[in-house]
């Protein structure tokens, strides 16, 4: 059933590929101390660190990362990182990407998040992944769509 | 459908463990090279991948790392293994080299003219049946510096180099015509060969993943990542089908995407690529396949 397809072969081998190793580490750690990590990012922006986040407005996250911005050099790099995936994940709640970021890049992180991230954070997650701003084609279904 | 525990396998059960798989070693070099996202917010106009490859740790020294877009260097663990175990040993890498570079090879020979009294494709033949099977023919590719495939492809090359010069020869002494033909090694051609490999490389590493989810009771795993990432169904339609949440659809792919992940390195491992090439090797393979 499975070879009846045309593979992706390059979406595929980019899934495969170590380049999501800075990702991974880091939602790796904060697997182990979710709430800490959430903590720490989300003070570090202004951000409330529950699912309240999905009340704020496109305005108020755009602010949020322009306050990342501006403090990134005072703050973990971890930290900074896992501070714009949640910024990226509650745009994409709302349907807007706040990234330039690939399509792709952004649905792995947020399935990343999906294993990583506590319970609390599941309308968050669940309310990402069904968001269209990840449906094909993009990323991973680009290329096999356009053939 | 289930859920198990291997949902969380590739963050807090199976990764620290599981010495198999690559996630493991992943991570950082340093925190301030931490991909695309942190990138995205320091500059605002990243519009491409993680340029690093992740490993961390066990990198070779500078010195020893291959040039950007060269082949990476080879430490041929399992061939070196199982050829170790003699004659046997031999028969099984060769086993192994003919069942996986026929149909590259096939299509490499059929890039190459057929002037007629050499088919190419049946030198592939002849190439894989007696070359590859005799004694010592790994031994000799162990003790070169060459990547299998390039190994392969130029004992192919001189072998048909070798056929086309006998007919040739036979051709005139019998009708006094023909010019000499031999293909020399092509770039573009092995660059195809290649492509080709890599293709075949991907369907035997889903083959394999499929089949690791069905052994094992992760069916539905499988079939959640074949649904999503083979024929780009959003989360959203399949919340609808499998009543299940969107973060547990996603949980349930990541899983067979990490066995995905240990599938591709190990065929990497089993054809000559390093551990500590095994990324760099995936990046060049994507550079082919773009």
């Amino acid at each position: 059933m499975t070879m009846e397809h045309d593979l992706p072969v390059h979406d595929l081998l980019r899934l495969a590929s170590g380049s999501w190793g800075p990702l991974e580490d880091l939602l790796e750690r904060v697997a182990r101390q979710p709430e800490a990590w959430i903590s720490e990012a989300t003070r570090a922006v202004g951000l409330p660190a529950d699912h309240t986040l999905l009340d704020l407005s496109i305005e108020d996250l755009e602010a949020a990362r322009e306050r990342l911005r501006a403090n990134r050099h005072a703050l973990d790099p971890q930290v900074t990182l896992l501070a714009n995936i949640i910024i990226i994940t509650a745009g994409v709640c709302q349907d807007r990407m706040l990234t330039s970021a690939s399509t792709a890049e952004v649905e792995y992180a947020i399935t990343a998040m999906a294993t990583a991230m506590p319970e609390s954070w599941n309308s968050i997650l669940d309310r990402a992944l069904t968001s269209c701003l990840l449906d094909p084609p993009r990323g991973f279904g680009d290329q096999r769509r356009a053939r | 459908m289930s859920d198990g525990q291997s949902d969380n396998s590739s963050v807090e059960g199976g990764m620290p463990d599981d010495p198999s798989d690559p996630t493991q070693e992943t991570g950082p070099e340093s925190n301030a090279d931490a991909g695309p996202m942190s990138e995205d917010v320091s500059t605002g106009s990243v519009d491409g991948m993680p340029q690093q490859d992740g490993r961390r740790g066990d990198r070779p020294p500078p010195s020893d790392r291959q040039d950007p877009g060269r082949f990476p260097t080879t430490r041929r663990s399992w061939i070196t293994r199982t050829i170790a175990k003699g004659p046997e040993g031999e028969r099984e890498v060769a086993h192994f080299v003919m069942s996986v570079y026929l149909g590259p090879l096939n299509a490499y020979a059929r890039s190459i003219p057929n002037f007629g009294e050499v088919d190419p494709e049946d030198v592939v033949h002849e190439f894989l049946t007696r070359k590859v099977n005799a004694p010592n023919f790994f031994q000799a590719w162990t003790q070169s510096e060459l990547p299998l495939r390039r190994w392969l492809v130029n004992g192919y090359l001189f072998l048909l180099k070798d056929r086309r010069r006998h007919a040739t020869t036979y051709r005139q002494r019998t009708q006094a015509a023909g010019a000499e033909i031999v293909p020399e090694f092509d770039e573009a051609r092995f660059a195809d060969f290649e492509r080709e490999w890599a293709r075949d490389l991907v369907r035997r590493a889903v083959m394999q993943t499929e089949e690791y989810c069905r052994t094992r009771d992760l069916e539905d795993h499988w079939t959640v990542f074949k649904r999503h990432h083979l024929d780009g169904t959003p989360y959203r339609d399949l919340v609808d089908v499998h009543q299940l949440p969107a973060r547990r659809l996603a949980r349930m792919s990541r899983t067979a995407a990490d066995r995905l992940r240990v599938v591709f390195q190990e065929l990497l491992e089993r054809d000559g690529v390093g551990p500590d090439d095994i990324n760099s090797e995936i990046n060049r393979l994507l550079e082919l396949v773009r």
